[in-house]
């Protein structure tokens, strides 16, 4: 903003630097109309976007009641402009009978004994609904590789494999079973044990606790030998994330009665030889944000994270009112940020809070509007 | 000063001269040519005296300049000229709030007024009132923000000069301030409230917002 800016010939009141630095103040949401305004505000709305302040991947808090009818309200924390939206759906659109459940950053599932319902889209608008697997069984990792839904593992008192697999089709819309998952996890198959990320062809499975990490490739229906991924030895507790074919790897260090620290870290995965080569440190998280995760009663005994963009959203299932931001930098290196959930929690188990996270473009979210009904607004917290 | 030391050295001479003449009418000779010869070296060394004083003073103003504006305690003064000729004066501090005046305070151009091209006084003079407000008030964040607010309580066409008033002198507070009022001014309008609180022609055909809507991407994908 040093040089002055060259007076044009223009009507407009407001124009170039002065319009596309006003539009950098304006949040997502409120920048769907002005893109019809004129041709010159829907230039300067795209030129801003792009070099200004570009859009930052929300944060979605999913809140579900326990209690019938079981209604979902969905809230938004756009940290490009520092506000929280409120995401309204017509009621009839999904009937919440089942625990809502999210895994891999935006995928969100239920699961009964007699129906799987889906939502992969970024703003989980749009659900599906398929037939359950052929096994029950409670709490399995459910997710999204490539085109198809991986149910793997989960509880169970009465089938005899525990670590069955079995992947449903979209395209083909029809269930198949295959090789079970490896032994080892004959303990730890549910979700609560187990952190999973997905490639467009692998699914990643880390047990939380021990590290130990294997890979499942969709086209080969294989499951790969273990790995002990653990980058720091003092580190008790860590789940993976994958962003941009990118697998990070965040950390808790310590032990569960006191967490020193948490760290992020990137792991490199060579597909040529189905190995992880390194793991290396991306940054760690200022303890001013590590005591922010800490619950009163239980510290912090396990961390949830869920990726979009450059952006990397930890937090404390036990204590959803703060989540911490860690935004990768192009060239390594991360900044930290923390988002205060004001709208969601509350901690008296009346409701379910599920996290996901998207990189919304202001298109998208122009398209996803046209629907009657839907509406998104800035909420003031 | 200079001209005044000038001034007198000039009319001595000239009387000396005038004296020479009538002397020289009166008496020539000798008595002439003594009179000549004395007053030559004496109108030299008149002349030279007058250049070391005026040197001495030069260097000893050069040297307590410093030192007499804080025993006189009156601010550096800058002075301001807008696009319509008005002139204002401000306290170098107040103008440093701009950095485009700042720069040219370094690089001492800024010796006689600064001519603001773009800006006319009555924008000027707002821009002033920020400045001076934020200078004086630098600590007491709570008053400041008060004052912002109610600053901001201004018609369209000022709070547009303002902003333009604010890039072209790069005070970034202001041009802060003004962005975020206009910005709060587009939140939560349709295209059609937008275009007429800004006074903006549509110059879409229905055939162009048709093709921008058929582009957009499904947010499914």
């Amino acid at each position: 903003m040093a040089m002055p800016i060259i007076m044009l010939e223009e009507e407009d009141p407001i124009y170039g630097d002065m319009l596309e630095e006003t539009l950098s103040r304006v949040p997502l949401i409120d920048l769907i109309p002005t893109l019809r305004v004129s041709k010159s505000w829907n230039q300067a709305v795209h030129s801003s976007l792009l070099s200004r302040n570009p859009p930052k991947p929300w944060l979605i808090i999913h809140s579900q009641a326990t209690r019938h009818p079981y209604a979902a309200t969905t809230r938004a924390y756009d940290p490009r402009s520092r506000v929280w939206i409120k995401m309204s759906q017509p009621a009839s659109i999904i009937r919440h009978a089942t625990a809502l459940r999210s895994s891999n950053s935006n995928f969100l599932y239920m699961l009964s004994p007699s129906k799987l319902s889906f939502s992969f889209d970024k703003l989980n608008l749009r659900w599906h609904h398929v037939d359950a697997p052929l096994l029950w069984r409670g709490d399995p990792i459910v997710t999204k590789v490539g085109d198809s839904i991986v149910v793997a593992g989960g509880t169970c008192d009465f089938e005899d494999d525990p670590l069955a697999v079995e992947i449903y089709s979209i395209k083909n819309r029809s269930w198949r079973t295959c090789d079970s998952m490896p032994a080892r996890l004959k303990d730890s198959a549910a979700s609560t044990w187990l952190s999973v990320a997905a490639t467009p062809e692998k699914l990643f499975v880390m047990e939380k606790h021990s590290g130990a990490t294997y890979w499942f490739d969709l086209d080969s229906n294989d499951w790969s030998k273990q790995f002990d991924l653990r980058p720091d030895q003092r580190c008790f507790y860590s789940v993976i994330g994958c962003v941009k074919e990118r697998l990070i790897l965040v950390g808790l260090i310590g032990d569960v009665e006191n967490v020193e620290k948490v760290k992020v870290w990137e792991v490199g995965y060579d597909s040529n030889s189905g190995s992880f080569d390194r793991c290396m440190e991306i940054g760690e998280m200022p303890r001013l944000f590590v005591e922010k995760l800490e619950s009163e009663t239980f510290g912090i005994s396990s961390i949830n994270i869920c990726l979009a963009g450059s952006f990397v959203y930890i937090y404390n299932p036990e204590k959803v009112e703060e989540v911490v931001a860690c935004e990768l930098i192009k060239g390594g290196g991360c900044n930290w940020g923390s988002v205060h959930n004001a709208v969601s929690g509350g901690g008296c188990g009346m409701e379910r809070v599920v996290f996901t996270c998207a990189d919304v473009k202001v298109e998208q979210l122009e398209r996803a509007l046209r629907a009657e009904n839907r509406r998104f607004e800035v909420v003031n917290v | 000063m200079l001209y005044a030391i000038f001034g007198v050295q000039t009319f001595l001479q000239r009387d000396l001269e005038l004296r020479n003449l009538s002397l020289f009418n009166r008496r020539k000779g000798f008595s002439y040519l003594f009179q000549k010869s004395l007053l030559f070296p004496f109108s030299i060394s008149f002349f030279l005296s007058q250049g070391f004083i005026y040197l001495f003073l030069l260097s000893s103003r050069k040297s307590s300049s410093p030192a007499a504006i804080m025993s006189s305690s009156s601010p550096k003064m800058i002075t301001l000229q807008s696009s319509d000729g008005e002139t204002f004066e401000v306290e170098e501090a107040v103008a440093m709030e701009s950095r485009t005046i700042k720069h040219m305070i370094e690089d001492d151009c800024a010796n006689s007024s600064i001519p603001i091209p773009n800006v006319t006084s009555n924008t000027l003079t707002k821009v002033i009132e920020y400045c001076k407000k934020h200078v004086e008030a630098k600590s007491d964040e709570e008053g400041l923000k008060s004052f912002d607010a109610e600053f901001m309580k201004i018609d369209k066409d000022t709070l547009y000069d303002l902003l333009m008033a604010s890039n072209y002198l790069d005070i970034k507070s202001l041009l802060d301030l003004g962005c975020q009022t206009v910005a709060d001014k587009i939140k939560g309008k349709n295209p059609e409230e937008i275009r007429k609180e800004f006074g903006i022609k549509n110059d879409f055909t229905p055939e162009e917002e048709e093709e921008i809507r058929k582009e957009s991407p499904w947010v499914f994908d």
